[in-house]
């Protein structure tokens, strides 16, 4: 659809959150606590940290959390019970506050879950998740969004973005018929507006590469030292994965309690060992340079043939997250320029 | 900072090591690990109070087992670790050359095992005044109000790992939650899977932490893991009589036994 | 409302366990709910997820052929935590099965050429289902040879199956073990699949060569299949990679660009000659 203009006063957004809640809707937002900001459940905007430029762990876990139920089982004496997850049950979500790439990171997560064949509890937890992000007004040494087709004013995946045009005064783009229902059943507190260059009012975030010119050189650098060089000091933990706004590996476990059981996805990394490990020992991605070589050719290389689309968006939680410093705007302006 | 460079430049120049283990500088105010193993390169080793890293893990990665030999710029927790990884057999003293660091950040030189513990010994632990608080508030708990604490510490816990990996005395080629035959630790980052991870690993690093702090530093979600070790040493130390790091050969406290011990565990 | 969940097994009951060799068992599964019998159909080279509630899901492929209907039939060795609580299951027991996953041979495009089964070890269940598909269409078929080697005569699998093979006038089988694996009174050859391969010297013309096996054996077949004048677009194999979903979501089995378990397990030589050395 066309995306809408409107203004929203700081008043009316607070008056919206509420509206949100009182609708019945959980509302998530960047939260500070003890330090740390992440998305948590809130009841109105005073508990939100605008300040923060990306949340420690991304807004993922709203439709793919680190743990997610694909069935339960009861065993009787001579059967077994399956039952599956109500994913009519599931809440309907906002995801309030989010940054523009962290609204992009779920066009690449929802490729994973939905292409081919339907992942029918992820599909149910995004088709009932509504994204309202807010532009980025600052940005810091992690940000690379510019770089991999995003922007700190990027509507991409957003349903309303918002961009702070004073400190009492939000533009309001409605991008999509989600959004438009928000709008909609909150008509009264949006003001109409022309359209506005946000050109001014966002950060400004320099490119260091382009996706472009990584996926062309990847195709010559499988055999490379470029990645031994590059993670040797990778402690080889799943920090980076876990933080990622689109990364979407799972690991499929069982747990019983009695007779009864569930059936868990939980989440995985290519930066494990034991993810690709064979039961007679053989493990085709042997060494932890491999395993990064893997996280590296997977976004920019596998998924935009698979899904004609990245599988980064230069929010640089892995970075800021690395133990070890493994900086991956760094690592990729190494690649495209040698 | 010249000196361990000067001495880091001749140990590559007389190819007494072929790694040199340091720092260099990381993103923006960062600094991060780094290996030289060329002299011309050692004028991008640095070393300020921001190196906090416990490097001494990389002794067991491909890099430095590849080598014949390697030196480490070692502040008194990295000594600690090292003598402990030589106390449980993990590495030895011809290999490794440790470029002691104090903890005021001026070169100690050279220092081979024997001056290691010694350097170890004399050299000050620190623990942070917010740590010393946060210990002085879990004790004043009751046992229940401790176990529902570090519920409720855990509960944010991902299972990154990122604890594991940063820890040089967690170099186990299989660790106990990637054992699945039987299923000891529940691979879901749950409540009680959280839990029983974060509790397997505290046991089996007791008497073996040398409190560095790396679990915490690298921890994405913040878990005071440094507190839990901590604590754990801590007791070792009045049960047993006994600290890790401070000697290169064995003394586990958990698997060595002496008639001094107290035994208090088995009334 | 009955939901449809991409990660829910059919329930199957175990109808016969059949002791292979030592640690190797083989399974016929009947659905326990005859729509889902009669919704199910498969082709030979596919996999499925097999699951023990409780234990977790474990890959592998369906040995039996399609072109034998009503059941299924697995053949596993015991090494992990699933496998091991599946050889601890009685005939009767409940386990779940989910697929079929994953591409198929081209056996409709081998109408009319001679077909060539190279197996190693406990790699002939994959091959099982496609040479019993085969047999069962013979007539579409020239000369079938089967050339089978494990490591001692013990761990042959489907014993009774290769008596049958040896049986018949329209195959010719080879078996042969390790050195050192044969018995006093064992008939087949001794020696190394691509050895005793390199002396049975099949004609390379108008045949298809199927590959399937350890690593290791695979490396050293490949030369020899191309010293007999096989062409790579002439030389099938399968593989097998970690899998946990078998729908190319879980992100673990991938080979470069290509998921094992979505645009395999069945490749052509020409195309394994494309993907990096990840498997």
């Amino acid at each position: 659809m066309e995306i809408i203009n409107k203004i929203l006063d700081k008043s009316s957004l607070t008056v919206l959150v509420e509206k949100l809640n009182a609708s019945g809707k959980e509302v998530y937002a960047p939260v500070n606590k003890k330090g740390i900001t992440e998305f948590e459940k809130v009841a109105n905007l005073q508990e939100m940290d605008f300040d923060c430029i990306a949340t420690k762990q991304s807004a993922k876990s709203l439709v793919f959390p680190k743990v997610e139920k694909l069935m339960n089982f009861e065993k009787t004496f001579d059967d077994v019970i399956v039952k599956n997850v109500d994913i009519t049950a599931f809440p309907e979500v906002i995801a309030f506050g989010t940054r523009p790439c962290d609204a992009a990171g779920f066009i690449p997560l929802d490729a994973i879950f939905t292409t081919d064949n339907v992942d029918e509890i992820f599909k149910a937890r995004m088709d009932k998740l509504t994204i309202i992000s807010i532009s980025c007004k600052k940005a810091d040494d992690f940000c690379f969004c510019t770089s991999v087709n995003g922007g700190p004013g990027n509507t991409s995946g957003s349903d309303i973005l918002l961009t702070e045009m004073s400190p009492n005064e939000y533009y309001a783009e409605i991008i999509t018929e989600k959004g438009k229902s928000i709008l909609d059943a909150n008509a009264a507190l949006f003001k109409d507006s022309a359209v506005v260059d946000k050109t001014p009012l966002v950060a400004k975030i320099e490119q260091q590469f382009t996706e472009e010119v990584i996926n062309e050189k990847l195709k010559t650098l499988f055999e490379s030292d470029i990645w031994d060089t590059q993670a040797m000091r990778c402690v080889g933990c799943g920090a980076c994965a876990f933080v990622c706004p689109a990364c979407g590996c799972f690991d499929i476990q069982d747990e019983t309690k009695g007779k009864d059981g569930v059936r868990h996805r939980c989440w995985d990394s290519c930066g494990f060992k034991l993810f690709t490990l064979h039961t007679s020992g053989h493990n085709p991605r042997e060494k932890q340079a491999q395993r990064w070589r893997q996280r590296i050719y997977h976004k920019f290389s596998y998924q935009p043939e698979q899904q004609k689309q990245f599988g980064c968006v230069g929010c640089g939680r892995c970075s800021r997250a690395c133990p070890s410093d493994m900086n991956i705007a760094e690592h990729l302006t190494q690649i495209a320029k040698g | 900072m010249e000196e361990i460079k000067k001495i880091a430049r001749e140990l590559l120049a007389e190819n007494k090591v072929q790694v040199v283990l340091g720092f260099e500088k990381g993103t923006a105010n960062k600094v991060r690990p780094a290996f030289f193993t060329k002299a011309e390169d050692i004028d991008k080793l640095i070393y300020n109070e921001a190196c906090i890293h416990n490097i001494a893990l990389y002794l067991k990665k491909d890099t430095c087992q590849h080598a014949k030999g390697v030196a480490i710029t070692a502040t008194p927790n990295v000594v600690r670790s090292i003598l402990q990884l030589s106390a449980e057999n993990q590495i030895t003293e011809e290999k490794i050359h440790i470029i002691g660091i104090t903890h005021e950040g001026k070169c100690a030189g050279i220092l081979d095992f024997k001056a290691a513990e010694e350097f170890s010994k004399t050299q000050p632990k620190g623990l942070k005044p917010e740590d010393k608080a946060l210990i002085e508030k879990i004790q004043a708990m009751s046992l229940e109000e401790r176990f529902d604490y570090w519920v409720e510490a855990f509960s944010p816990c991902i299972k990154c790992y990122a604890c594991r990996a940063s820890c040089p005395m967690c170099y186990c080629g299989k660790c106990n939650v990637e054992t699945n035959n039987p299923q000891w630790i529940p691979v879901a980052s749950h409540k009680y899977g959280n839990v029983e991870w974060h509790m397997m690993r505290a046991m089996h690093l007791a008497g073996r932490c040398i409190n560095c702090g790396e679990c915490n530093r690298s921890c994405p979600v913040d878990i005071p893991l440094n507190i839990l070790s901590y604590m754990l040493s801590d007791f070792v130390l009045d049960e047993f009589d006994s600290e890790a790091g401070l000697n290169s050969v064995f003394t586990s406290a958990l698997s060595a036994y002496t008639v001094v011990d107290k035994e208090n565990f088995i009334k | 409302m009955e939901q449809s969940n991409i990660y829910a097994p059919y329930k199957m009951k175990i109808e016969k366990i059949t002791e292979e060799a030592p640690l190797v068992k083989t399974f016929r599964l009947k659905f326990m709910n005859e729509q889902d019998a009669e919704n199910f159909s498969f082709r030979t080279g596919q996999f499925g997820e097999y699951s023990i509630y409780g234990e977790g899901e474990v890959t592998f492929c369906v040995a039996s052929a399609p072109t034998r209907k009503g059941y299924i039939e697995c053949t596993f060795r015991q090494a992990g935590r699933v496998t091991k609580a599946l050889a601890n299951l009685d005939e009767g027991d409940i386990i779940g099965f989910r697929g079929p996953y994953g591409n198929i041979f081209p056996i409709d495009e081998w109408k009319g050429k001679n077909l060539l089964f190279i197996a190693g070890g406990i790699a002939l269940p994959p091959m099982r289902s496609v040479i019993w598909n085969c047999l069962d269409l013979r007539e579409n078929f020239k000369d079938i040879t089967i050339v089978y080697g494990a490591r001692s005569v013990a761990d042959l699998v489907y014993k009774h199956e290769l008596k049958e093979w040896e049986d018949r006038p329209d195959v010719k089988l080879v078996t042969t073990v390790d050195p050192g694996g044969e018995t006093p009174d064992w008939k087949g050859k001794v020696g190394f699949v691509p050895t005793v391969l390199s002396e049975v010297a099949p004609s390379s013309a108008n045949t298809i060569a199927i590959v399937c096996g350890p690593p290791i054996m695979i490396k050293f077949t490949f030369p020899v299949l191309e010293k007999l004048g096989f062409t790579d677009d002439n030389v099938f194999t399968t593989l097998e990679n970690r899998m946990k979903c078998g729908f190319g979501k879980c992100g673990r089995c991938n080979v470069g660009k290509v998921f094992v378990c979505k645009d395999g397990p069945v490749f052509t030589l020409t195309q394994l000659k494309q993907l990096p050395p990840e498997y």
